[in-house]
């Protein structure tokens, strides 16, 4: 018993109480924290898990249905058409990015409607971006009537399914590369530009030289953005092309209906792994090109 | 003379740059059409009663479609099954993520990449396998084609962008606020109540006005999980427009648009810019 007893334990309970305290709080507020976490994983990523497992169930081995689908000439048609229109939309989205942010970076007035305008096509969902396009382009729609009112002398070919999907993901995707790029753009100190100029560089090479190279982390992530989303909708295809324009996530839904659930996890599965392997290599390749961070 | 050397180099870009700033006139205009063009069909059709196709405007105007609409039960009870949802998940995803996105902005904690990059696997997977995934799942256990399996689906693949504006929301408070109040005497519970929540109420409704929408638009996982009882209003959308009754889906769509066009009014006008990026940048 040490000879300051009362004291000691005095101290003793007044640590161990704030101790405690404070360990509880941390406590709660960790376990408030599970009810999110377990509502995220029960419904959103064990469905991904369940996925990729039943990928390699089948009684003629792991790796039958992977087998199945790389030996289907159709079903690798439909990957690599998939893998075409993310990639066509990302491109076109980023040649309307780029004037389209350089526009954002100035002051004007009705800069706001101009703002409002270029951010609608994010609020507007996906089957309803389809739906509109593809009434729009249909033929004898508006814009045949328009090219007839304007041009009567020229007869406007027909659009295909295909060309028609690339549009509507462009529409509905490009302005997340371009509040992207404003943003990127914001971040640039106007200084080193001005220094490339009051050194002696035109505006084309400063634009090439100094602002592209510190633009392309934000047009990367742009980007790999669009190509994703564009690669993995599913509605806007459902709505141009009913059942007869066949995308990957088409075919899922299709084998799904059908039954065939281990065919349509491999799809799933591939479609994943094939995209993200594509964004891996596509942002390792640019950065190396500009020696970008 | 170096002097004369830079007017004579200023003057030199000057018509470029005038052209320059022309033909960036010209893009934007071009732009808006491009974006505005599919919506003022969309809009058209809806009220037009006859349109052929020489004509750039509908020959004959009316309000039939949105009746057609309302007057059949079906309609009507889609519309309210889907704001039902939607009011419901908003509720739960918020508060549910509320404690998430305060931590997860504030504390470091241990596993914090871990965190990260679970919410980001919704991101990156294609929103196809987690609705085929939850399909199988759900008949598994019961929940096809019911009310709560729809309502807990919304909500778990709404939570990581819920969970990431009001992450943003928080961050752009200042913390020197909150340690004020605690070393006034306040609790952390007080505090966070009477302090941080008053604070952050701009980003928390924007995050709700989010997980709203996103539950009302929602229409892959829905179509996957349910149909046959339960039609939200984009289920019912597609049946409609499959049936090809052109007019009646385009008078669906406009409902359908009326509260992501005042989402985006709010945002415009109210919001700050790094809440509005976590909120749209992201998805």
């Amino acid at each position: 018993m040490p000879s300051n007893f009362p004291q000691n334990l005095k101290l003793f309970l007044l640590n161990l109480f704030l101790k405690l305290r404070f360990t509880y709080g941390r406590f709660l507020a960790y376990v408030s924290m599970i009810p999110a976490f377990a509502l995220f994983i029960a419904f959103a990523f064990i469905p991904m898990v369940y996925s990729f497992i039943g990928s390699f169930q089948a009684p003629q081995g792991a790796l039958y249905w992977y087998g199945y689908v790389f030996s289907n000439p159709r079903l690798i048609r439909d990957l690599l058409f998939t893998i075409a229109v993310g990639f066509a939309a990302a491109t076109i989205s980023f040649f309307i990015s780029i004037p389209a942010a350089l526009i954002l970076r100035k002051n004007f007035r009705g800069k706001t409607l101009v703002h409002a305008i270029l951010m609608f096509p994010l609020v507007v969902p996906e089957l309803i971006a389809g739906y509109s396009i593809w009434l729009t382009l249909m033929p004898r729609g508006l814009l045949y009537s328009l090219a007839n009112y304007i041009l009567p002398w020229i007869t406007l070919p027909e659009l295909s399914d295909e060309i028609k999907l690339i549009i509507a993901c462009t529409w509905k995707y490009f302005p997340i590369m371009t509040l992207l790029t404003a943003a990127g753009w914001e971040g640039i100190d106007p200084d080193l530009e001005a220094a490339a100029r009051t050194l002696g560089a035109s505006p084309i090479t400063t634009f090439f030289k100094v602002t592209l190279p510190l633009l392309i982390p934000s047009l990367i992530s742009g980007y790999v953005l669009v190509v994703l989303r564009a690669a993995g909708q599913f509605s806007i295809t459902l709505v141009i092309g009913g059942a007869r324009l066949t995308t990957i996530p088409i075919d899922v839904w299709y084998q799904y209906n059908l039954m065939n659930l281990n065919l349509a996890y491999t799809l799933a599965v591939i479609l994943t792994s094939v995209m993200v392997t594509l964004v891996i290599i596509f942002t390792k390749v640019l950065r190396r090109l500009y020696h970008a961070p | 003379m170096p002097h004369k050397q830079y007017k004579h180099r200023v003057d030199k870009w000057r018509y470029v740059y005038r052209l320059g700033a022309f033909a960036l006139k010209i893009f934007i205009i071009g732009l808006a059409i491009f974006i505005l063009l599919p919506i003022i069909v969309l809009a058209l059709y809806s009220v037009s009663a006859e349109w052929n196709y020489p004509n750039i405007l509908p020959q004959a105007y009316t309000l039939e479609w949105y009746e057609y609409l309302f007057k059949y039960e079906e309609g009507l009870s889609s519309l309210i099954l889907s704001l039902e949802v939607a009011i419901l998940s908003t509720l739960i995803a918020v508060s549910v993520s509320l404690p998430v996105g305060y931590i997860l902005s504030r504390w470091r904690i241990k596993g914090r990449s871990i965190i990260e990059s679970l919410f980001l696997t919704r991101l990156v997977i294609p929103v196809i396998v987690i609705a085929v995934g939850c399909a199988t799942i759900f008949m598994r256990i019961g929940l096809h084609d019911s009310f709560l399996g729809i309502l807990l689906a919304h909500v778990a693949n709404g939570l990581p962008f819920t969970i990431w504006t009001l992450e943003a929301a928080f961050e752009s408070l200042d913390p020197d606020l909150e340690a004020a109040a605690r070393t006034l005497g306040a609790s952390p519970i007080t505090t966070f109540f009477r302090i941080t929540l008053p604070l952050a109420a701009p980003g928390i409704i924007a995050g709700s006005i989010f997980m709203f929408l996103y539950s009302l638009d929602e229409f892959t996982i829905t179509f996957l999980i349910s149909g046959v009882r339960y039609k939200t209003l984009p289920l019912r959308l597609y049946s409609v427009l499959e049936y090809g009754y052109i007019e009646p889906a385009a008078a669906t769509s406009i409902i359908l648009l009326i509260p992501s066009i005042i989402y985006l009014i709010l945002v415009i006008r109210f919001m700050k810019p790094e809440v509005m990026q976590a909120g749209f940048g992201r998805i």
